[in-house]
């Protein structure tokens, strides 16, 4: 719906895609290239790609699956491109003198994971995780068949033995109090521009 | 019902003027929405609450990352969340306006065509190579109707003559007349044929394939002819 709303010309619902999506194309990326500075560069450049291909998206496949095919290839492009670039070459080869913890310290993948973001990033995985233990168990299974398994309300009705209404509301109750627990550690990580 | 939502955590003045307590069916509807399970009127809603309402954009975060970190601890990082957004907004803002789809297909069209196709003389000389096919056609299958009869009993000639003309030269060569005649002409008879035959009586009817073979034993031919 939202990349049918993004068609219509709503750039604010490719937006919305963009928030739900970005953590998770980052983390891939991440994966690849591994230099923060080029992780989020190749994201936003993933990101306008898939925009600019959008129309082409015929909703064969997932949007995250056709998303991820996008930022596979825009990040081995970046790494292409990087090997052609002969500052770059040139820097490598340059730390071949130096001793083997600067070699190394320059080779490793670069992160902007500082003591005080890491902190914060456990802080909100541990926040998480506790609210989700702190969950009645009607909620928590919900929750749990919905983001973790990937299951449909259909389905987690037809698990779970009741109707859909009442997994919707479950699902809701449940996000709403993670929300709760959560929500003034991401205010303070993210800032308030949204 | 529909009562106000903790908002003490927003409460900044850093929050822009239209940003205001969701209600309960507001937020109902945003964990539809994220959940893909809103249509309709309800859809049009949600996306003029989330179009409009910061807060509700970052409650939207929020639903998000709370999926991401129950998937992984890895993804709650998400201080640079913000900041990527803005980037993004501004990208997005100076991209042009997606095209409608049935725009986007004529110019499939447009790349698809030989690079050619805008030269004249390039347009002419396929229209008369296509005029000198037609021609070329229609010629041959005119000359084949005219001609038809004579060359249809031609082709016949030529295929018969020579299945009759080789085996007769051949059993002229290799055979004796017996003396045995019919009013049309004589009987030829092969001395070896007729020894084998006797020797094999399984083969004087039919061949092992149980093809009929009396032919071989009873070729005729007119001697009168040259």
């Amino acid at each position: 719906m939202l990349v049918e709303r993004t068609l219509a010309g709503d750039s604010r619902a490719y937006e919305l895609l963009v928030i739900k999506y970005q953590r998770r194309i980052q983390r891939l990326i991440g994966r690849m290239v591994r230099d923060v500075d080029l992780i989020e560069d190749i994201a936003q450049e993933t990101f306008l790609r898939a925009y600019r291909a959008l129309p082409k998206f015929r909703g064969e496949a997932q949007f995250y699956t056709w998303l991820y095919r996008i930022a596979v290839n825009t990040s081995k492009k970046f790494l292409l491109e990087l090997k052609r670039d002969p500052t770059f070459v040139a820097n490598v080869s340059g730390n071949s003198d130096d001793d083997d913890e600067t070699f190394y310290t320059k080779n490793e993948p670069t992160s902007n994971e500082t003591p005080e973001t890491m902190l914060a990033a456990k802080e909100v995985a541990e926040a998480v995780n506790n609210a989700m233990l702190a969950l009645p168990d009607d909620l928590r299974q919900a929750l749990v068949l919905r983001e973790i398994e990937g299951l449909s309300y259909e389905e987690i009705a037809l698990m779970m033995a009741c109707p859909i209404g009442t997994v919707r509301s479950r699902i809701f109750r449940a996000r709403d109090a993670i929300s709760l627990k959560v929500g003034p550690l991401l205010e303070h990580q993210t800032g308030k521009r949204w | 019902m529909n009562k106000p939502h903790n908002t003490n955590s927003y409460s900044d003045n850093d929050f822009q003027a239209d940003q205001t307590a969701l209600n309960e069916q507001q937020l109902q509807q945003i964990n539809d929405l994220a959940d893909g399970q809103l249509h309709g009127e309800g859809f049009a809603n949600a996306m003029s609450l989330l179009n409009n309402s910061s807060y509700a954009r970052a409650v939207w975060h929020r639903l998000h990352v709370v999926g991401d970190v129950l998937r992984s601890n890895e993804l709650a990082n998400c201080q640079s969340d913000s900041d990527f957004i803005q980037r993004m907004k501004l990208s997005l803002q100076q991209e042009p306006a997606i095209q409608p789809i049935s725009v986007i297909t004529v110019q499939t069209k447009n790349i698809a065509s030989s690079a050619n196709d805008g030269i004249f003389i390039w347009k002419s000389v396929a229209g008369l190579a296509s005029l000198m096919g037609v021609i070329a056609v229609s010629w041959s299958l005119f000359n084949g109707t005219i001609n038809g009869g004579a060359v249809a009993s031609g082709e016949m000639a030529s295929a018969t003559a020579p299945a009759n003309q080789v085996p007769m030269a051949v059993v002229a060569s290799d055979t004796a007349v017996a003396g045995a005649s019919n009013g049309r002409g004589e009987m030829l008879r092969d001395a070896q044929l007729d020894a084998m035959i006797a020797a094999h009586k399984q083969l004087g009817g039919y061949s092992a394939l149980q093809a009929p073979s009396g032919f071989l034993r009873h070729a005729t031919f007119d001697k009168n002819r040259p």
